[in-house]
């Protein structure tokens, strides 16, 4: 009986050990929890001067810095006021920080040399092991303090999840506002705008030429939209396509070396063609009679991603090149099934997925196809609002996307994290900004 | 006696050789007389006054260098003078034109123009008056055709607009005519484009189904980019969804 | 199978044996109970529900013990064991053979909480009133068994109840080292969801954290880096209920960023 009683105990105390108790996988204690934004402290630069002028500068890129960090979605700044320490230039008192709850504390200061430039210093504080984990000292003139500051935003990036961030970086957009439209260039955060171009006719679709500071863009000046490069550096422009009907929606391969555009030899009938960059080697890739616009290139140069509205209704397709143009046995393959207008498909530098503008319920909203998902990937959507989000383009560390939105009135250009996060307002005046176009990173 | 004949022989060779000279020269000045009197009959003196004076004073001095016997210099004047007075006479006619455009231009806008004819706009430097009016009328007589959304496909309306303005372009044969595809605000730009291209073509086809030579007929889109009606409605994007006509010579 | 930390108990070697013995001998007759069991079953088990369901068997009363947490996805089904234990009944009731069991029913002891939220929150540890009440349907077992005839099998007894005390023990101790830890980890953002690093963390008997070494890193350098830092931050864990304060012990432990959208 007992025997019986005893066998059934220890049977179940087996039991207990044979199976896993919560938390336990094997011999381990596993510990799952969500990613988080890094808490980082940002508090004011010290400016080493009186003068009133300069201690405005120094709040300034104090909050160039703030605004970097917390937009980038992966870090998250403490709010100033709950800081307690008073700032000195001496040791740091780390205790301080912990206690509020900081994980990095990040301390500038500003100088101006004899000669009357200007000097930064800035230092990343590990506060876990309690010392300066990264420090940079930037001298030159007042005009480069804010890409000093966009670098040192990428170099905190790179030591946090070791990967670069895309602060120092250039944005080419499209803006009427001097009635006509022209193409401008920006900082990563709206800053220095200014037009490259001014020829006061139709200036369309800017693009970037990979690790480059020279630009592709349409334009009418010739009395056709024909296609130019433009180099922002030295001011030299020289056409590369000007054949009857379009030359648009240029897109570099990754490699610099192909470009692809959409051109209309065919009785009006978009497709689109590659072409080198001294304009030679036209190939053509589509050959339907739908419209086939907007290339966008895989990461890897072998597929392209493109608008067709040979379905019907305009939507994103995919070719893959590696097995020649379009024929009876390489079929592009349809992306997007949902919605009635799917269109600027831009893949992401890591290659793992493909935002794009879908229209719902009447309004373009920001989406996104996660590659690798099975066929046709899974789409969610990044923004829903009840305003326009369209013309995508991704930072070059894929941690952000431009975009157009006309939330505010007419269309501005934003940027938006990946991972979530309010979005930042890059333009703010009264005429419209569209078709953004992110540069690679500035850093050589 | 054979010495006296050799020197007698070279003294007549220097002799024409010295006229010789001369006569380069003499033939130069020929030539600048003649160009300076072609200028004066198209008044260069009048609208090229500068290069006319030009010209004269070189003409007065290779004569100059003639007398003193400076026969190459003389030429070298002499062919200056003569480019001088055909520059003169050129920019003069030039200037003629012009002026003549301009007086003709002040005429037309000044007669009773009807209804029909836009009036309240110059044309372009360079236009003649016919071509000014030339545009007005075509801007009256050649009607947009307009499209459904997202659609290149005509409809009945646009096919009867489109014979009457093929009709018309039939009664002016020697225009040519810039056909603009463009669509309303909505969508991709890219996308546009191709469908404004889209839609010039397919009037460009019609136009050529009733008739008219393609030599005549050049497409161009325009996307969405320059609206008729900046307005964000439903009529205003009707009416940007268009093809549009416009006719040079 | 080693189901179990590797928190080293002392352990009786022929004992064992004997165990076994004893439990094949009566194999049959459990797996009719188990079986029976399983028919009124409502819901696939997580393991807390099993431990409830052993006190439960002790006590003899018929509770309904509360379904599995909602997380329970998150963790991985038991290996081996899962023929015995998975379909535990959410309410499960004595078989006939029960009125064998002579365990006395403890009126005091309360319903055992299961699990808490999702995978990534914490488990919950057992409260003071559950542990009192198991430990005292354990004293009551143990004085069952003392006054046994074989100091034998008695020995056997206390054996068992010291695996199966120690086994819950360890469990509540392991549940908060891994709150502490979690609370102080930051994985960053960004990293891909199914990444993991492992790391096998040297404690004392005290719960000083005498050192750690990574036994397998995730391939993610940012990765590697924020448990670094998490152990430049946490330095002492709880003292550990059943060992010795000079004892060295080890405890592996592995760290999974949850997946967030990405």
């Amino acid at each position: 009986m007992r025997k019986i009683l005893l066998g059934l105990i220890l049977l179940l105390a087996a039991a207990a050990r044979a199976q896993e108790p919560p938390g336990f996988e094997g011999d381990f204690l596993v510990i799952t929890k969500t990613p988080q934004r890094f808490p980082v402290a940002v508090p004011n630069f010290l400016v080493n001067s009186t003068s009133a002028d300069d201690q405005a500068v120094g709040q300034r890129l104090t909050e160039l810095l703030r605004q970097n960090f917390q937009y980038s979605g992966v870090l998250q700044i403490l709010d100033p006021k709950s800081y307690l320490t008073p700032l000195s230039s001496g040791p740091e008192d780390f205790s301080a920080w912990t206690l509020i709850g900081a994980e990095a504390l990040v301390r500038g200061f500003l100088t101006r040399t004899p000669e009357g430039r200007v000097q930064i210093e800035l230092r990343l504080y590990d506060l876990a092991r309690q010392e300066m984990v990264l420090g940079k000292r930037f001298t030159g003139s007042e005009a480069a303090l804010r890409q000093m500051v966009h670098r040192f935003s990428d170099d905190v990036l790179e030591w946090l999840t070791g990967r670069r961030g895309s602060f120092e970086t250039q944005i080419a957009l499209v803006s009427d506002q001097s009635g006509r439209k022209e193409i401008h260039v920006m900082d990563s955060d709206g800053g220095n705008p200014r037009p490259v171009t001014n020829n006061h006719t139709l200036n369309l679709a800017p693009e970037w030429w990979p690790n480059s500071s020279r630009l592709l863009y349409t334009s009418y000046k010739a009395k056709n939209p024909d296609l130019y490069v433009l180099d922002t550096f030295e001011g030299k422009e020289w056409r590369i396509s000007n054949r009857p009907g379009l030359n648009v929606g240029a897109a570099f391969r990754p490699d610099g070396k192909r470009i692809a555009l959409v051109l209309t030899p065919r009785e009006g009938n978009s497709d689109i063609f590659l072409l080198n960059p001294d304009g030679s080697g036209l190939t053509q890739v589509t050959s339907s009679w739908a419209i086939d616009v907007s290339p966008a290139w895989s990461p890897d140069g072998k597929f392209l991603a493109f608008v067709s509205d040979r379905g019907g209704t305009p939507q994103i397709y995919m070719l893959d090149l590696s097995r020649g143009a379009e024929s009876e046995n390489n079929r592009p393959v349809r992306l997007t099934w949902e919605g009635d207008y799917n269109s600027s498909p831009a893949w992401s530098p890591d290659g793992q997925r493909i935002a794009f503008a879908g229209r719902r319920a009447g309004q373009f909203d920001l989406m996104v196809i996660e590659l690798g998902k099975g066929p046709g990937g899974s789409v969610r959507a990044l923004t829903e609002t009840p305003f326009n989000e369209e013309d995508p383009a991704w930072s070059p560390d894929g941690r952000s996307l431009a975009f157009a939105s006309d939330r505010y009135g007419n269309y501005d250009i934003f940027s938006i994290s990946v991972y979530g996060g309010a979005a930042r307002r890059l333009t703010e005046w009264p005429s419209a900004e569209t078709a953004p176009a992110w540069s690679s990173s500035l850093k050589r | 006696m054979r010495a006296k004949l050799s020197w007698w022989l070279m003294g007549l060779a220097v002799a024409g050789l010295l006229a010789g000279c001369g006569g380069k020269a003499k033939k130069a000045i020929t030539e600048a007389e003649t160009a300076v009197e072609e200028a004066k009959q198209a008044e260069a003196p009048q609208y090229a006054p500068d290069e006319f004076k030009s010209a004269e004073d070189n003409l007065v001095l290779a004569r100059d260098q003639l007398e003193k016997r400076k026969f190459k210099d003389s030429r070298a004047s002499a062919i200056t003078a003569r480019d001088q007075a055909y520059l003169s006479r050129d920019r003069a006619l030039e200037r003629k034109k012009t002026a003549e455009a301009a007086k003709q231009e002040t005429k037309a806008l000044e007669y009773n123009v009807p209804s029909l004819y836009g009036e309240e706009e110059l044309a372009g430097a360079g236009k003649t008056a016919t071509e000014v009016s030339m545009e007005d009328q075509a801007k009256a007589a050649l009607q947009d055709v307009l499209f459904d959304f997202d659609s290149a496909t005509l409809s009945d309306e646009g096919r009867s607009i489109l014979a009457g303005n093929a009709q018309w372009l039939k009664n002016n044969p020697g225009l040519k005519v810039l056909i603009e595809g463009h669509c309303d605000e909505r969508g991709a730009e890219e996308y546009n484009l191709a469908l404004g291209q889209r839609r010039a073509e397919a009037v460009k086809k019609y136009l050529m189904s009733l008739g008219l030579d393609e030599s005549r007929l050049k497409t161009i889109s325009y996307g969405e980019s320059l609206p008729l009606d900046p307005g964000h409605t439903e009529e205003a994007w009707a009416k940007n969804r268009r093809v549009h006509f416009a006719v040079s010579q | 199978m080693s189901g179990y930390p590797l928190i080293t108990h002392r352990r009786d070697r022929d004992a064992s044996i004997r165990f076994l013995r004893m439990a094949t001998v009566s194999l049959l007759i459990h797996g009719l109970v188990i079986f029976s069991a399983t028919l009124y079953s409502r819901r696939s088990s997580a393991h807390s529900f099993r431990e409830s369901s052993i006190l439960v068997t002790f006590h003899e009363s018929p509770q309904t013990l509360p379904g599995p947490p909602a997380g329970a996805v998150d963790q991985v089904p038991p290996p081996g064991g899962a023929r015995v234990t998975s379909p535990a009944p959410s309410q499960s009731k004595p078989p006939a053979q029960s009125s064998e069991k002579v365990i006395p029913k403890d009126p005091t002891k309360s319903e055992i909480k299961t699990g808490g939220k999702s995978g990534t929150e914490k488990p919950v540890p057992l409260t003071k009133a559950e542990q009192a009440s198991m430990d005292a349907a354990l004293d009551a077992l143990r004085r069952q068994v003392a006054g046994s005839e074989q100091g034998a099998e008695a020995a056997e007894w206390n054996a068992a109840m010291a695996e199966i005390g120690g086994s819950l023990q360890s469990r509540a101790y392991h549940q908060q080292a891994g709150q502490v830890l979690a609370d102080a980890w930051t994985p960053p953002i960004g990293v891909a969801g199914n990444l993991s690093v492992r790391v096998l963390v040297k404690l004392r008997g005290d719960g000083t954290i005498l050192g750690w070494t990574l036994i397998q890193s995730s391939g993610d350098a940012a990765l590697d880096a924020s448990v670094e830092r998490l152990f430049q931050k946490v330095t002492k864990l709880d003292p550990i209920p059943w060992a010795n304060p000079g004892e060295t012990l080890d405890l592996p432990i592995e760290f999974r960023p949850g997946s967030g959208e990405n």
